[in-house]
This record gives C-alpha cells, structure tokens and sequence, in this order.
C-alpha cells in the first residue's frame, strides 16, 4: 500500500475519524490493527516475521529487566541480536554472501556446492528489525524501563506511517508517545497535511519523473557521453532525495494527524559542506542510529585516531551493505567512509582557511557546498549502478566523452529541480523547513496552488515503488 | 453578551487554514476555465463520449430506431440512410470504445428522457466485452452521472478506479490531464502545428456527427491493403471470456428494452475477410456464438444480425474492423431491410439473420463523410476570410 495510492486515501480517511473517535486504549489496539493490515497488504505471509520480532523482543526487554547478572542479562541480548540479525541475514543476505562464496571458490578451483534460493525480501525489514534491536540495547544498558503493555510494544514496533522506510525511529522517542494519552491537535494537524502534500509532490512530480531519465540513461550506461552521464548522476541524486525525503515527510505528515512526532530524517542535505555536515543532514535517524549502536560500541573516536578512522570505515561500510545485499553498495560505504576520512584528514587545513568579509565567506561557503555535493554524487554513482562495469562506463563517459547535453534531456530535469531548489534555498538561508508553513496566507495559496498543479498535470502515476522499500 | 478569547473571530480567522482555503478558491477560479478549453486538447474519442451522451436526451429523443454499441456501429450505420430506406428516423448514439455498460446507461437515458423508439440496434464487440468498465477509464468522466457512477462503482467494486473516476468528474483538469500534457509538450518541442490539426479535425468531426445524426463516416482509404495485425492479444486472446459485469449490462439493456416494448437487434458486424478468418481460425467465433446463443435463449425476442460474412471486402474497410464511407451505406442496407419498416412489419422477425451486403451498384450517395465536412468547413472558413 504506498502513500500515493488511493488503496492508502480510503485507508487513512476510514482509520482517521475512527481513531479520534476511540479513548486512548482502543486507540493503539485500532493503530496495531492498521499498522498489521497496512504490513500485511503487500504481502500476508511476512506479517508472522514481524509479529515473531516484536514478541522476541517483548520478552528480551521483560526479561533483562528482571536480571541483575551481566552475564545472564547479555544473554538475552544475544537471542534478540540472533534473531533479528538471523531474519535479516537470511533473507536479505544469504543469497549475496552464498553467490559471493561461490565465485569466489570457483576462481580458487574449489568446488563449494551451496544451495541458492530465490528469497522474497520482506519489506521494511532493515528499518523494523533496527528499531527493536535498538529497543532491547537500550533496556540492557538501563537507558529505558521496558514497556509491559504488549499492545503499546507492538504498535512501537509497527506503527504503519514509519513501518516500511522509516524514519528509524528510538524507543526514547516513540515509545512514551504511544503511552500517552493523545489529544487531538489543529495545527499539529494543518502541518500533517502540509507534510504529505509536500512529500508526495516531492515524490510523484519530482523523484518519479527524474526516475524515467534515470533508468533511460543508467540502461545505456555504456553508449551514453559524458554530458548525459553527468546528468542521469545529477538526476538520481535528486530523485532520490525526493523519493526518500518525500516518503519521510508523507509519513511525518501521517503520524501528525494521529498525534505523533515523528523524527526529522533529512535537513537539506545537498546544502552541506562537507562529508560530515552531508551525513548530519542525510537520513539522519540511520546515520544517529549507526554512530550510537555501532560506531561508539566499536569504539568510536577513544583509542586514537588510527582506531577511530577504522570504526567510521567500518560503521560505512556496514551502513552500505545496511542498504542492501551487493557489492556497489559496500562499496559505497567504504567511498563514504574514505571521503568522512579524507574531511577529518583535511579539516585542520580548511579550518585555517579565512575570509575577509562576506563575499568571500559566501563563495568559500558555496564552494564547500559544491564540492560536497559532487563528492556526494559520485558516491551516488556508486549506490545507483548495477555493477562495477556500470561505475567504470560512466566514469570514462564523463572523463573521455564530454559533450553538452541537448535541451531534451536538460529541460525536464531544470523543470522539475529549479523549482525544489528555489524553494530550499529559501528554506536555508531562512534557516527554517517550515518557510511555507510560516509565510502569508496568500503565498501559501500561491504555492500550494502551483503544486496542485504540478501534481495533477506534472505528477509521473506509474505507480512505482518508494526506492528504499527494497532495502 | 461577552465573547471569550479563544472563541473570538479574530482568533477564529487565525486557526483557519486559510493557505488550504485559497488554494480551493483558486482551483475553483481556474478549473471552469480549463473545461471551457477543452476542445483545445481533447481527442475525438474521447469528445465523442461527451457530445453522444448529451444527444442521449436531446437529439435521440424523436428516433424511431436508436443505434448503439462501439465504433464498429458508430463507423458503420448511417441514420440518413437508414431513413432513406425505411422511412423510420434514427439516432446512432454508438460510442468510440463503447461498451455493454454504457450502451446501457445511454438507452436508459433517452428512455428518460422520453425517447420511445421502436428499435434498437446494437452491437457488443467481442473484444470489447471481454474488458470491464475500466478499459474506458478515460472516457467515463465525459459522461457519467451521480447515479450512474454510483452504479458502476457497486458493480466494479474497485477502489482505485472510482476514486479516479470520482476526481476526474469532479476536477477538470484530473480529467484531461493527459492531454494538456501533451498540448504542452508538443508546444514546448515546438509541435503546435499538430495541436492545430487535431482542433481543426475535431471540428469536422464534431460537424460530420451533427450532419449524420451521431455516426462518424470515414471516407475510403485506398492505402488500407486488408492486412491485420495477427499477434494483436486484444483482437485474438486466447479465448473468448466476457466480462462479468458487461455481460450482466448487456442483460440489463435487454432487459430495460423489453421492459418499453423496444425490440433489440444484436448486430454483429462485419469485418475484413482476414480478421475474420483469423478469428474463426483461433475458435473465438465459435466461443462468442456459443455464449450469444445462451443469452439468446433467455431473451426469445431477441434478433441477431449476423453480418460477418456478409460479402464485404477490404476495400469497404479502413481498418480491419472499421468500414468507410460506401461500407457504412452498404451494411445500413442491409440491415434496414431487416428491422421494421415505417410503414408494417419486416419479414423474418427473429432469430439469427444473415445479412449480406447489397449487390449491385447503388447509386451515387448523398451521404457526407468526414473528409467531405472537412473540406465544406475549410471552404467555408475561406468564404469568410475574403
């Protein structure tokens, strides 16, 4: 059921006035209810896997809070890491690491004859399994009280808006919502309403549109010149900014209306101005989630700078592969651990760097931005192509074969981007997401009008997925 | 009487969610003027959903004999001629794509609207049967009415289609979006030549439905050769399935028509000699009959015009399935000579007639194709410009 089908209009104008309508208790069992049925309609057979965590964990959370003995405690830590790691591992990576292995015997001469099985992947797997993970870690180190109402665990775990591609969200923050009584509240609700709007223009005019150049370009990897290579870069960077941002803001826009608040996952993140400030901005709920759960317990920046450089190396290249089961995407965690490296290597040199009055200080500020941006989309060649001959066509495309675009290819992605960029400008230099929200009536009017427009007469319906429900 | 501060109209305005208000104030602005634009931008096909089912109740409502179906009527049965022949007025509220469904809704609005006509004749394309409603997703909105969409969406049960259908009859511009995206494209690749064409041709056509009460007359097309496209899965499925519920519309029509003592001739039209070899090769043609014979037995009064061997060649085609203009009078003939006349009965009443396209010539024709109207607009537009 995606955000932008009328199979989730009829769904979220049913559940809506009856939820409001329940006293609070009944209110989480109907949200369970819709949370399941909303899992369940892409594919009824995987709802047992999430039923199976959430109750693993339940009952991991219960029990280490009984326990007094680390060593017993630590226990129960391994059975939730065991089978949440287990359910992802099996379904999201056998297939990879037993095809991987396999090659790579054959090239040792070695024969290794393991069963290879076409597995469905259950979808928003990575994003559910991390979050009670991240539950039962932090009930181990006494961060939190475990909950005893299941129901209230449960829907923690599934709350339909976040179920399939986040924002990951913490038991910190989720889970005392969900305890709460809520009330409803008008603007909280107006700004629900923005939010999904905005997000699916985002999606449905934006991402999907620069989709159909994308695959065009991507498909004829190796024909393309330069200019088209550049572009169809450029393209993917935005249509993936606005198909995961846009989900991220319809599904902030959906917990609103029901009373939630739901984390911030992106911050402009092609406004950055370096590596570092990139990942501060970007999918910021797994890139918290991966510094607090990985790289501090690895270490983190105690025990020198050698060992700190390898932690973020590693946390990358795990958050890679976190994306999904193929090398391109390790080795996009590894490019982005090598370029967070490279910033902390060079940060003493650009700390030195100093501007004599505001022209200069906005030039070294663009600059910044534009070189992070690039370094960004040259990591986004890494994510979106299929293989390493892809990265390697392209790469020489843009190196060996420079040519300019023709307007054909460059009009449809300036129509679409210029105005998002318009827009976010605004939203930087005013250092404020919700311009819109907090500009006159009319303006509002104006703008809300103008993508109204865009949706209905610019919006791309082939009813494609949300990129990151693959991973 | 005091007003407290939360309940003031000042704050009242505030918590208006006034960006959302003007936004529906300007869509309300500018959407009656996207729908007066819609000539503009729209094709025929879909013009023509619009244009027949105001005719449903307007023009319609004095003919003796209705026609209705799809193209293949809408193409081929001339009301003038069938006047000409039988004496009796007729109406051709056949529609491009039409289906049981709207067949149906059509007969029952003129039948409101206080049509009593002695007869109806009216066809079912085998392959049009075997898609529900949805294959005229983009057509519906031209023409359904609030009773009518909530009929179809009972009988649908499809919650994607009729919430699109619902947004599209209630937004015009959700409507004709596909083709003011295409206006704009060809604008901005600097085709607006072509948009100026399809506004002229749908003049024409609008002129040609207007001359021959409903029907589109197409004029010969010397370059059709009588090919068919042989792999085509719409034209040749596996087999043949009608869908549920237009089976269940075609019923209903039948029905409604019994109900007002109007006889119902199920036409099945001619195609060229190819295709229908090509069907009767794959067994469909067996299959349709087989399942038109069932329906037959539960509706005793029912005829069917079976013109499909009829003797028309390729060159009364221009198409496979579509006749031209010297088709369209030649297969009017033949069933003018099968359904009442003005002035008594017809001979053979019921069961399966063969009808075969008229020997001999029939003499010059004053039956006015679309090329025709087209050239008549064109001088016409001259005239006024000296």
């Amino acid at each position: 059921m995606l955000f932008n089908s009328f199979h989730f209009a009829y769904f979220f104008l049913l559940l809506f006035p009856v939820y409001w309508a329940l006293p609070h208790r009944s209110r989480n069992v109907l949200m369970l209810a819709a949370s399941y049925y909303f899992y369940a309609s892409w594919d009824p057979r995987f709802l047992a896997l999430l039923v199976i965590s959430t109750a693993m964990d339940y009952a991991c959370g219960l029990a280490l809070d009984h326990i007094e003995t680390t060593s017993r405690r630590k226990v129960f830590v391994a059975i939730s890491m065991a089978l949440n790691l287990g359910m992802l591992g099996w379904f999201k990576y056998y297939g990879f690491f037993a095809s991987s292995l396999q090659q790579l015997c054959e090239r040792l001469g070695w024969h290794a004859p393991l069963e290879s099985f076409e597995l469905a992947l259950p979808i928003g797997i990575s994003f559910y399994t991390f979050q009670s993970m991240s539950y039962v870690i932090d009930v181990y180190r006494r961060e939190i009280k475990p909950t005893r109402n299941f129901i209230q665990f449960a829907a923690f775990v599934s709350f339909f808006p976040h179920l399939v591609a986040g924002p990951i969200m913490r038991p910190t923050t989720l889970l005392p919502q969900i305890a709460t009584p809520r009330r409803f509240n008008l603007d909280q609700f107006y700004h629900g309403v923005y939010l999904i709007f905005w997000g699916l223009t985002k999606k449905v005019v934006i991402a999907d549109n620069l989709a159909l150049l994308v695959n065009d370009l991507f498909g004829r990897s190796a024909t393309i010149n330069g200019g088209l290579a550049l572009l169809a870069i450029y393209a993917f960077a935005f249509q993936i900014y606005c198909d995961f941002s846009g989900y991220t803001d319809a599904a902030r826009g959906v917990a609103k209306c029901l009373g939630f608040e739901l984390a911030l996952n992106f911050n402009l993140p092609y406004f950055a101005t370096s590596p570092r400030d990139f990942w501060a901005r970007w999918h910021i709920s797994l890139s918290t989630w991966l510094r607090d759960y990985l790289y501090i317990p690895l270490g983190g920046s105690r025990g020198g700078v050698p060992l700190m450089y390898r932690n973020l190396l590693l946390t990358m290249i795990l958050g890679g592969l976190w994306h999904g089961a193929r090398w391109t995407f390790v080795l996009w965690g590894l490019y982005q651990g090598i370029i967070l490296v490279g910033h902390r290597l060079l940060e003493p040199m650009l700390a030195r760097v100093r501007t004599r009055d505001d022209v200069e200080a906005f030039f070294w500020k663009l600059t910044r931005i534009v070189v992070t941006f690039h370094l960004v989309c040259f990591g986004w060649l890494l994510f979106r192509a299929s293989s390493v001959e892809q990265i390697v066509a392209m790469t020489s495309a843009i190196a060996f074969r420079c040519a300019l675009p023709t307007t054909s290819y460059l009009l449809p992605v300036l129509a679409v981007v210029l105005p998002l960029l318009a827009v976010q400008v605004l939203q930087y230099k005013f250092k404020d997401l919700d311009i819109v929200l907090r500009a006159p009536w009319y303006v509002r009017s104006l703008f809300y009008t103008a993508c109204f427009y865009a949706f209905v007469l610019g919006g791309e319906f082939g009813g494609s997925q949300f990129i990151y429900f693959q991973f | 009487m005091r007003t407290s501060a939360s309940t003031s109209p000042a704050r009242i305005w505030a918590r208006l969610p006034l960006g959302l208000l003007g936004m529906l104030a300007l869509i309300a602005a500018i959407e009656p003027l996207i729908a007066l634009r819609a000539t503009s931008w729209t094709r025929f096909y879909i013009y023509d959903w619009r244009v027949t089912s105001r005719a449903a109740t307007r023009a319609a409502v004095d003919a003796d004999v209705l026609f209705l179906g799809d193209s293949l009527v809408k193409f081929s049965l001339a009301p003038l001629e069938f006047e000409r022949r039988t004496g009796l007025r007729a109406y051709n509220l056949a529609l491009c794509g039409g289906q049981a469904t709207s067949s149906y809704y059509l007969l029952r609005r003129a039948l409101a609207a206080g049509a009593r006509p002695r007869a109806v004749v009216v066809d079912f394309a085998p392959y049009l049967l075997a898609e529900g409603p949805r294959h005229n997703a983009r057509e519906w909105p031209e023409m359904i009415a609030l009773g009518e969409f909530l009929d179809l969406a009972w009988k649908t049960r499809h919650a994607a289609f009729c919430g699109r259908l619902a947004l599209a009859a209630l937004v015009p511009s959700i409507k004709d979006r596909d083709e003011i995206r295409a206006a704009v494209l060809e604008a901005a690749t600097g085709a607006r030549a072509q948009t100026l064409d399809r506004a002229d041709e749908l003049a024409a056509i609008a002129r040609n439905w207007v001359v021959n009460r409903g029907a589109l007359l197409c004029p010969r097309r010397e370059s059709y050769d009588g090919s068919i496209n042989a792999t085509s899965k719409t034209y040749f499925p596996a087999r043949f399935a009608p869908d549920p519920v237009e089976e269940a519309d075609a019923r209903r029509l039948l029905d409604l028509a019994s109900r007002h003592n109007v006889r119902v001739f199920w036409l099945l039209t001619p195609t060229t000699p190819r295709f229908q070899e090509r069907l009767d090769a794959l067994g469909l043609t067996r299959g349709h009959d087989d399942w038109l014979r069932r329906i037959e037995r539960d509706w005793p009064s029912l005829t069917v015009i079976d013109a499909r061997r009829g003797g028309f060649a390729h060159d009364d085609f221009i198409d496979p399935l579509h006749l031209n203009v010297d088709g369209a009078r030649a297969l009017t003939d033949a069933v003018a000579d099968l359904v009442p006349q003005a002035d008594g009965d017809v001979a053979p009443t019921r069961g399966w007639l063969a009808a075969r396209r008229p020997s001999g010539d029939a003499g010059p024709s004053r039956l006015e194709d679309f090329e025709r109207t087209r050239l008549g607009l064109h001088e016409a537009t001259e005239r006024r410009a000296r």
